[in-house]
């Protein structure tokens, strides 16, 4: 049994399209089934819409959409993560969550070329994990990257 | 410590704060009213009190500043000193530091203290010795405190123009200054003047003298006939039955209501169809009524008297004004309005700053506003009232006004990303707000901490308030924020605009009707209008604004029209579900930006539905283009 080093963070691992993914788990409030989805007037095709979740209204976002990733289909691991972003409350829709990842610091390299759909700017670091390259993105980076709304 | 000293010493400081809040209220009654025996006497068992139990508890420091406080106190109360206004700023000074030692020893109950200036002061006083303002005391002290260093700027400038009296000094002694090199300081504050774009003649340029002897002062002040201001009597000891209570109890019940309120709400709609048995529906019913109180009560315990924040106004105002050598005359309308306490914690700072402006940018030396044939006294009006689902509260002062011509090319000068050229004037006033426009660098005494204008916009609008600013040139301006009632519990119309659901505040909505195909017209140049019966209104499609689809208007249709303070204008919705209550919900800050949608609520069948202010995005639209300006100046 390994014993927890101080320099290990925890994430929380998720697909997009084929693509692995991985997020701060501090930052993962919890993950839930979408609940019925009321529309935002007038906005960008990725805001899927509000939820009620046990009474407080949060905003939802398709990851997917967001990154132009062609969703899996048929799939009912589809799972939505409400994450904490600077004190608000935000859902966003992947395709699977797969576990929690326990990395230590030095393993994470920076990967100056991916061939990825996420923009290099908004990668923090790659974490690989037998034969599989996680890419550790910045969801805050992601979500300020349009202009959400105009007026 | 043991727990137990140390829950004394939390309570203690606790206590301690309502008790000081007391004492600055009454000092500032005290500067109106010094003849006021009764003030004096409650002042001084506060003190005594105060200084007893800090005593007690085991804060000997503030034991003992108060205790010299005491001293003063008691001489002032045995007549033996005459109040004046440099023993009030003293004794607000006192005030000041108590409170500032009260919070440091909330952080940290080991927190220790250096009082000897303060305490020098007050011994000077009693001891009848002229008190020296240029003391050097640490720029610790909370925001509204006297600024010295501006007072040695202003006693300079006795020399060159008629003393101005200071608010409502009944008497002056001789004052003893020494010179201070604060030529800095003044171009700093003369500086930010003009970045604000108020025009001010080069009069006001000064070079400091040599200390000139003030004791001109006192032949060439004449004595003031005693004003019969409505200063306060002594404030009664109110028997005030009262409990303190945890913020986030209220803040549980808060939303534990919201909770029952849209349960109940479920409930009330499945009655007679649903539920029909009697004692079912008659106790629903009673429900419903007994449910209407409870939200009423559980939102007003959060709610407190705009007054406390208007104290503190009122003291920003005596001290910048004295600092500044204005007199300034402030009126004060619905001070017991009333406003969440989140809120109000919020909002204390950007008044203060708005406020510090008007006195500081706004208003002209008294000489200068003679000479414009205005009041020797500059004009402060703070006024709170409601307005519809909002609270306004508005700072207006008669003083030199904002120049938009000045304003639109200090933009140019600094590059901002502005659009000067096709610029309304008021739209010109309002750059004041912009980032662009705050000199950060600067950091002049009175107007803050570099705090721009910038920086009381974005806090406002983070408790979800707005600010504007209206002017004319020589005659004032007019600072006006608007903001929501929180803890709404609203009444609405849940409408239909197919296939969406809207939520409509009933606030502003005059009436309702049922389109037919002959009311319904289209202007060329105009737009959509409906007729009825004698007006023709501007009409809107719910459906194309926030639906999906495009504008219609079919007969069987529901026209709900808004008031709109007397621009009215129709909106078309396929149907009103129902009328019912809503607990507003907020809505992250990444969608509130979108004009209208004022938060959202959830519906009894537990889908979360917008709310929208059409008051927000068609009204104000409609009165901009019919270029209604509001005139700022001072009702009389």
């Amino acid at each position: 049994m390994k014993t927890d080093n101080l320099n290990d963070q925890r994430y929380l691992q998720f697909a997009l399209g084929e693509e692995q993914f991985a997020i701060p788990l501090l930052s993962v409030k919890e993950v839930i089934s979408l609940p019925e989805v009321t529309p935002i007037p007038k906005s960008p095709n990725f805001f899927k819409g509000i939820i009620n979740l046990r009474g407080t209204v949060i905003s939802v976002v398709d990851l997917r959409t967001k990154l132009t990733i062609k969703p899996k289909e048929n799939n009912k691991e589809e799972a939505t993560i409400i994450l904490d972003i600077n004190n608000s409350n935000l859902g966003v829709v992947v395709d699977s969550i797969d576990k929690v990842l326990n990395i230590a610091i030095e393993s994470i390299s920076k990967l100056p070329e991916v061939n990825s759909k996420v923009g290099n700017q908004f990668i923090n670091g790659v974490f690989q994990k037998e034969d599989e390259l996680i890419l550790l993105i910045d969801l805050q980076k992601i979500l300020n990257d349009t202009p959400i709304m105009k007026s | 410590m043991d727990d137990f000293e140390v829950e004394l010493k939390k309570d203690f400081l606790e206590e301690s704060l309502s008790m000081i809040d007391n004492c600055e209220t009454s000092f500032l009654a005290l500067d109106k009213n010094p003849g006021d025996s009764g003030l004096i006497d409650q002042i001084f068992r506060l003190a005594h009190s105060l200084k007893g139990t800090s005593r007690a508890v085991g804060f000997a420091q503030i034991a003992e500043l108060t205790h010299i406080a005491e001293n003063l106190l008691l001489k002032i109360k045995n007549k033996e000193i005459e109040l004046n206004p440099h023993i009030v700023s003293t004794l607000l000074e006192f005030n000041d530091r108590v409170k500032l030692m009260v919070e440091t020893l909330r952080a940290d109950l080991g927190a220790e203290f250096q009082n000897h200036d303060l305490i020098g002061k007050i011994e000077d006083h009693i001891n009848g010795k002229a008190v020296s303002s240029a003391s050097t005391h640490p720029n610790t002290i909370a925001e509204n405190a006297p600024i010295e260093s501006f007072e040695e700027a202003n006693f300079a400038n006795f020399e060159q123009s008629p003393p101005e009296p200071i608010m409502e000094a009944e008497q002056v002694n001789s004052i003893e200054t020494s010179p201070v090199d604060q030529t800095e300081m003044s171009e700093a504050a003369l500086e930010s003047m003009r970045e604000l774009g108020f025009s001010f003649d080069t009069n006001e340029k000064k070079e400091v003298p040599k200390m000139a002897p003030v004791l001109e002062l006192k032949k060439e002040v004449a004595s003031p006939a005693p004003k019969t201001e409505k200063a306060p009597s002594s404030p009664a000891q109110p028997a005030d039955e009262s409990i303190r209570v945890a913020l986030s109890k209220i803040e549980k019940l808060n939303n534990l209501v919201g909770e029952f309120v849209i349960l109940q709400t479920v409930l009330e709609q499945r009655r007679f169809i649903h539920i029909q048995d009697e004692l079912s529906v008659k106790s629903i019913t009673q429900l419903s009524k007994i449910s209407k109180e409870i939200q009423d009560i559980s939102m007003s315990l959060r709610m407190i008297p705009l007054k406390q924040t208007f104290q503190k106004l009122s003291r920003t105002i005596r001290d910048t004004a004295l600092a500044l050598g204005k007199d300034v005359e402030l009126t004060i309308d619905g001070e017991n309005t009333e406003i969440d306490k989140t809120v109000l914690e919020k909002l204390a700072d950007p008044l203060v700053h708005i406020v510090r402006n008007a006195v500081d940018h706004g208003l002209e030396i008294g000489a200068d506003r003679t000479q414009k044939g205005k009041s020797p006294k500059g004009n402060i009006k703070i006024a709170a009232y409601h307005e519809g689902s909002n609270m306004v509260i508005k700072v207006t002062d008669d003083g030199k006004g904002i120049d938009p011509n000045v304003l639109k090319k200090k933009a140019k000068e600094k590059g901002l990303n502005v659009n000067v050229a096709t610029m309304t004037d008021a739209q010109a006033i309002n750059l004041i707000f912009h980032a662009g426009f705050s000199t950060k660098e600067q950091v002049t005494e009175v107007s803050g901490r570099g705090v721009g204008m910038d920086v009381v916009k974005t806090n406002i609008e983070i408790i979800g308030g707005k600010v504007d600013v209206s002017s004319t040139v020589g005659s004032g301006s007019e600072f006006k924020i608007v903001l929501p009632l929180t803890l709404a519990i609203i009444d609405a119309f849940v409408v239909e605009a197919k296939p969406e659901r809207f939520v409509l505040p009933v606030t502003h909505v005059r009436e309702s009707l049922i389109l037919r195909s002959q009311d319904v017209k289209y202007l060329t140049g105009v737009g959509n209008v409906l007729n009825l019966r004698d007006e023709v209104l501007p009409l809107y499609s719910l459906s194309q604004m926030f639906g999906s689809q495009k504008a219609k208007f079919d007969p069987g249709q529901t026209v709900i029209i808004y008031h709109n303070y007397g621009d009215p204008f129709a909106v078309a919705v396929d149907s009103i579900i129902q009328q019912q209550q809503v607990v507003i919900k907020k809505i992250g800050q990444e969608i509130k930006q979108k004009e209208g949608l004022m938060g959202a609520c959830i519906l009894g069948d537990g889908r979360p539905t917008f709310i929208l202010d059409l008051i927000e995005v068609i009204g104000n639209k409609i009165k901009q283009s019919k270029n209604r300006t509001i005139q700022p100046g001072l009702a009389a």
